[in-house]
């Protein structure tokens, strides 16, 4: 049977990006399709009842959910090359708990960032931010990833936060090189495989989009302002943006 | 083989979840009760990150993190497997027991609050055990099929302590006539008997969370 591979997407969305660049390792060819999660279609919705989130992963007309479950099942199925968990199940303990880390503590501070007006809320979010990369950073240690000699599971799950990272910086007004040189190495280092920079955006399109979403919701533009487009966003692409708030 | 140690805490669904799996699959192992309100060196030094219970301690290496935990024992030992092997059912037995792990807070949301947000958690529960209900269990007899695996023992912690905050609150959420399959899947859960000699008595469970509801209660 031929191997048909769609990806429901979002073009912002971090999760979306860990299914692209797990493809990308194993050199998957596949469609990708970009939804309009302020309208969701009817393919989405049938593929994820449940959450009715991207991404979703649908392989031979059957769907996969949850981007870290889908990382896990595209290394299970494409498991002849380029392994991205290690084969020793305490590593692959290790590599899962970090992965859950991420999703845990870096989502929601540097959600909190973005969105927040300033004061209090925006200084605590901040505190947890920084805090949580320190972590990364002192397990990373001195190993060039995550995985060790070679990159994986836990680079996948952490690295495409790195486009939001010129978004959390300026809505916060710190910079992550100064917190953890050693991850924006890291960051760097991952960005060389074309499997990585092939498949996150520019992160001025991320400064873009957040600051469009913060113009709108009366929170305060501030520095964003020196990404925001000179041309009007295209439709499409601000209202896939603002429906990534669900996610 | 190395040492098994699990660090756990009665009667969390956590703490059970592995001691089902450890049970299933014949490996011995010391169980240490932890004081949550006084943490022992040794769980902060095996779980420095979450300082929270369970911790699977094998050959003096720790894992934490109960679905994590699940999986290592799966890995470890596959004797009466626990997962499909099947990477597509896998992933289906991964995503729902996630969203038990995700949704389960709600059920102590409404146990711990009063009032509007008290009345949200009741209406977000039914929906969770609709949504069990209709997308999840088809007619099989487990979650994955024939056999209790993961996910099963993930959702036990949503039913089983259910049952018992039902009665404090007196509220009947899980009806048997909205909801047949769950009903069903429950009563064969409870008949499983590594599960039926495994599971933390309603009774005292009852005793100790009404004590510690009147407390909330009180203090609101």
């Amino acid at each position: 049977m031929a191997n048909e591979v769609v990806l429901l997407d979002a073009l912002a969305s971090m999760f979306g990006m860990r299914a692209r660049v797990a493809l990308a390792e194993k050199g998957i060819e596949y469609e990708y399709r970009e939804e309009d999660l302020m309208n969701k279609g009817e393919l989405l919705l049938k593929m994820n009842p449940v959450h009715k989130k991207i991404p979703v992963l649908i392989h031979n007309g059957k769907p996969v959910c949850e981007s870290l479950i889908i990382v896990q099942y595209i290394d299970e199925v494409w498991k002849d090359k380029a392994p991205l968990l290690p084969s020793d199940p305490y590593q692959r303990a290790q590599a899962r708990f970090w992965a859950d880390y991420v999703d845990k503590k870096v989502y929601d501070a540097g959600r909190r960032i973005w969105t927040t007006k300033g004061g209090e809320e925006l200084e605590a979010a901040k505190k947890d931010f920084i805090e949580s990369l320190k972590v990364l950073e002192g397990v990373l240690g001195n190993e060039p990833y995550f995985g060790g000699k070679t990159f994986g599971f836990v680079d996948i799950a952490f690295v495409t936060f790195s486009t939001w990272f010129l978004a959390y910086e300026t809505c916060g007004n710190f910079s992550i090189e100064v917190e953890c040189p050693k991850l924006i190495e890291w960051v760097k280092r991952c960005m060389e495989k074309e499997s990585v920079s092939k498949s996150l955006p520019d992160p001025h399109k991320i400064c873009d989009f957040v600051a469009t979403w913060r113009k709108k919701h009366g929170v305060g533009v501030g520095r964003l302002s020196a990404y925001m487009s000179t041309v009007t966003l295209d439709r499409f692409e601000c209202v896939c943006f603002w429906g990534l708030l669900s996610f | 083989m190395e040492e098994v140690k699990l660090f756990g805490t009665w009667p969390s669904p956590y703490s059970y979840r592995v001691i089902w799996a450890l049970k299933l699959k014949g490996i011995p192992y010391e169980y240490i009760e932890e004081d949550l309100s006084n943490k022992s060196p040794l769980l902060l030094q095996y779980n420095p990150v979450h300082k929270k219970i369970p911790v699977l301690v094998h050959g003096g290496k720790p894992i934490c993190e109960s679905l994590v935990i699940l999986e290592y024992i799966e890995e470890t030992w596959p004797e009466n497997p626990l997962l499909p092997t099947d990477p597509y059912d896998k992933a289906i037995a991964r995503f729902w027991a996630k969203f038990a792990d995700d949704k389960g807070s709600i059920m102590w949301t409404m146990f711990r609050t009063t009032g509007e947000e008290h009345e949200k958690a009741i209406k977000d529960i039914l929906e969770i055990l609709r949504t069990i209900e209709e997308h999840a269990l088809a007619e099989k007899k487990f979650f994955c099929g024939e056999k209790i695996g993961i996910t099963d023992f993930a959702f036990v912690g949503i039913a089983y302590w259910l049952e018992v905050v039902e009665e404090i609150l007196g509220l009947k959420l899980l009806e048997a006539e909205s909801f047949p399959r769950l009903h069903a899947w429950i009563k064969t859960f409870k008949e499983e008997p590594i599960i039926r000699e495994n599971l933390p008595d309603q009774e005292k469970m009852f005793a100790r969370l009404k004590r510690r509801r009147e407390m909330l209660l009180a203090s609101s």
